[in-house]
């Protein structure tokens, strides 16, 4: 389970701060604007969420990050360096050993040809030219036993582990550089209940062990409330909502976390009773190259106003003590109403 | 129960598929029943057999699949037996599918109008409906699956479409064609949590209205128990467990089901599961005795080798597990 001793102070730096981040897509039917200014810190040791609607930008995001794809507009600072605006081939390979990613999908993600040995060689061999074939292989049984695989995986082909044992090995091959700062993309969304919890456990415990921090991308409410101890709500480009994870789920403030969380279907009536009531998901995510004004999510919102349909929501701060809590929505925004 | 409030009954179904070196043991003896009008949930984990169960039903399994002993009765015709004339008419009229995937389920090259007036030719064969009655009887189904815009829908591409209205549309051809039996195939995969909801509600109203069966297929355990009166849990081509939607939950019988639910990952944060170790049988050479004994943390002597039948626990549950066989036989013998 996500402890929430993790608050701001010295002993957890930041680890990356993204600073109105924009990444938009020139098409010939327009400019799709993917994400459109989002600003964030991850801490050290941290798991930080990502969630929204596909279509909301959160893969963008983490792509900007690894340097797939190379920012519009704003920054990204990774240990205050600059790297928003740095191909991933121009990245030195210090940096492209601390930023990690884990895919979706590993039976799509890894090479149904080579074995596992193969898979994960290939990481350490890149990084780590100095070491010795006996050292690697070493290193490489060692990783294997720290997913929890054993040595009976060494020769095996992706094809024939189960969905969970290929999640174990992309999530060795992704610790082979030893990685910083690790990119989950839906790591479990591919997987069957009965190996969702190993992956998750496992990803729990490295983090411990080694204190690294997480972006965790994906739209499985029970796995955030799980795993992760602050959860970002995109929605169209944006970050509607910041909070700490228990903060949000029991008492979630933007209209689309409320859509969102009474969304999910529940195993008890315990937990129905916990989902908020009396909001009803209607609509679909709205294109992105033509985006609603205003709030981007009016048109769903049943609490819309005449104000959102005009202006764009601040970030309004809704923080109670040490707990940073930020909702983009004019709900909340009484004080700064009557100003403007 | 008596065989007149049984709308469809599958009794002891073995299905098998053959491949070029291999043949792979999937349906193992299984049984549901569904009375009219019933809303029945079926869960398992991907390559459970239920989508082979529900695509032996209509008898659409892909040529390698072969049904090798059982029987399949929609009322009191043997749809394993019947002529083909019979089988299409239930096809046609009486039983419709919503396939998993609906991207795979449409055609890319062809517009919605053009697909579904091929379906409603098919289905309204011999009637001397016209094509421009074809499309009216197009358009009206869409718009009672709620498409914003039915016109517009009728004549895009399947691509122009977002997820959540092109899976709208494949259940407007599985409303076609179900006048009292609606099968629905994970009809929520790939699908945004708020998209899953909005379709979940479509679906349940579609069925009141209508007043139709229902098999749901899925592995969100969460949208079965919402959905359904009773669930039938499935592992490695056999049911284990059947029981009411309202109890399986909080009290699982099965070994599986509790593992299954136990893993499960919950909005109130319970403690991480371990996981079930090791993986789903190899159907080739499927495990003796019961099919989850490999993996089972009880598993005794007997579980290598008889299988578990599916027996009565309560007045309503239903388990096939050795442990409560065990139990059974205990009190028999104290009484």
């Amino acid at each position: 389970m996500a402890n929430t001793d993790i608050e701001k102070g010295s002993e957890h730096p930041i680890m990356l701060r993204l600073k109105n981040l924009k990444k938009y897509f020139p098409t010939s039917r327009g400019t799709v604007k993917a994400v459109d200014g989002i600003s964030l810190n991850v801490f050290k040791g941290e798991t930080l969420a990502l969630v929204g609607e596909s279509g909301s930008g959160k893969t963008t995001t983490a792509h900007v990050i690894l340097g797939r794809y190379i920012a519009t507009e704003g920054s990204v600072l990774y240990k205050n360096i600059e790297i928003g605006h740095m191909p991933l081939i121009k990245r030195p390979l210090w940096l492209r050993r601390e930023i990690q990613i884990v895919f979706q999908d590993p039976a799509t993600s890894l090479n149904p040809k080579k074995t596992v040995k193969d898979i994960i060689e290939v990481a350490i061999k890149i990084h780590y030219p100095k070491l010795s074939k006996l050292d690697r292989v070493e290193r490489l049984l060692e990783l294997l036993r720290y997913v929890g695989l054993t040595e009976d995986f060494l020769f095996k082909l992706p094809g024939e582990l189960g969905g969970g044992e290929k999640q174990l090995v992309a999530l060795a091959r992704a610790l082979a550089t030893d990685p910083k700062f690790l990119i989950l993309d839906e790591p479990t969304s591919a997987l069957d209940v009965s190996a969702q919890s190993k992956i998750l456990k496992t990803l729990l415990n490295i983090q411990r062990d080694r204190r690294l921090s997480y972006i965790l991308i994906t739209h499985d409410l029970a796995v955030v409330r799980n795993i992760s101890h602050r959860v970002a709500v995109m929605y169209l480009g944006k970050i509607v909502e910041k909070a700490p994870t228990e903060e949000l789920f029991s008492n979630p403030l933007h209209p689309y976390t409320r859509m969102l969380l009474s969304s999910i279907p529940t195993l008890t009536e315990e937990e129905s009773k916990l989902l908020p009531k009396g909001i009803e998901s209607t609509g679909e995510i709205a294109s992105a190259i033509n985006p609603p004004p205003g709030c981007r999510f009016h048109p769903r919102c049943p609490y819309a106003m005449d104000i959102c349909k005009k202006m764009e929501p601040p970030d309004i701060n809704v923080s109670k003590g040490s707990k940073v809590r930020i909702v983009k929505c004019w709900l909340y925004a009484e004080e700064s109403k009557t100003k403007l | 129960m008596s065989e007149a409030s049984t709308l469809l009954k599958v009794e002891d179904l073995y299905v098998k598929y053959r491949s070029y070196w291999y043949t792979y043991h999937v349906l193992d003896g299984v049984s549901i029943r569904i009375k009219p009008g019933e809303k029945v949930g079926l869960i398992g984990e991907s390559g459970a057999g239920k989508t082979t169960l529900l695509k032996s039903i209509l008898r659409i399994l892909p040529p390698q699949g072969r049904i090798t002993k059982g029987k399949i009765l929609y009322k009191d015709i043997n749809l394993l037996r019947c002529s083909k004339g019979t089988l299409l008419e239930i096809r046609r009229k009486k039983v419709g599918m919503i396939f998993q995937d609906p991207l795979a389920a449409l055609n890319p090259v062809f517009t919605i109008k053009e697909q579904m007036v091929d379906i409603l030719k098919y289905i309204y064969k011999g009637s001397n409906y016209k094509k421009s009655d074809l499309e009216n009887i197009a358009l009206e189904l869409l718009r009672e699956v709620m498409l914003p815009d039915p016109e517009r829908v009728l004549n895009s591409y399947p691509f122009q479409l977002s997820g959540g209205m092109r899976q709208r549309v494949v259940i407007a051809m599985a409303l076609a064609s179900a006048q009292e039996l609606l099968l629905a195939d994970e009809p929520t995969t790939n699908l945004d949590v708020t998209i899953q909801a909005q379709i979940l509600k479509l679906i349940s109203n579609l069925v009141e209205k209508r007043r139709l069966s229902m098999v749901l297929v899925s592995h969100a355990l969460g949208m079965v128990r919402s959905m359904t009166k009773r669930i039938y849990v499935m592992y490695g081509g056999n049911i284990v467990e059947e029981a009411p939607s309202s109890k399986l939950f909080n009290e699982p019988l099965h070994p599986y089901t509790q593992l299954l639910i136990e893993n499960a990952p919950k909005i109130i944060a319970t403690k991480l599961g371990e996981g079930i170790k090791g993986n789903p049988p190899d159907y080739r050479y499927p495990p003796p005795g019961c099919r989850f004994h490999p993996r089972c943390p009880y598993a005794m002597d007997i579980c290598k080798k008889v299988k578990p039948l599916l027996i009565k626990v309560n007045n309503d549950r239903y388990v096939a597990c050795h442990l409560y066989a065990e139990k059974d036989m205990i009190k028999k013998l104290e009484v």
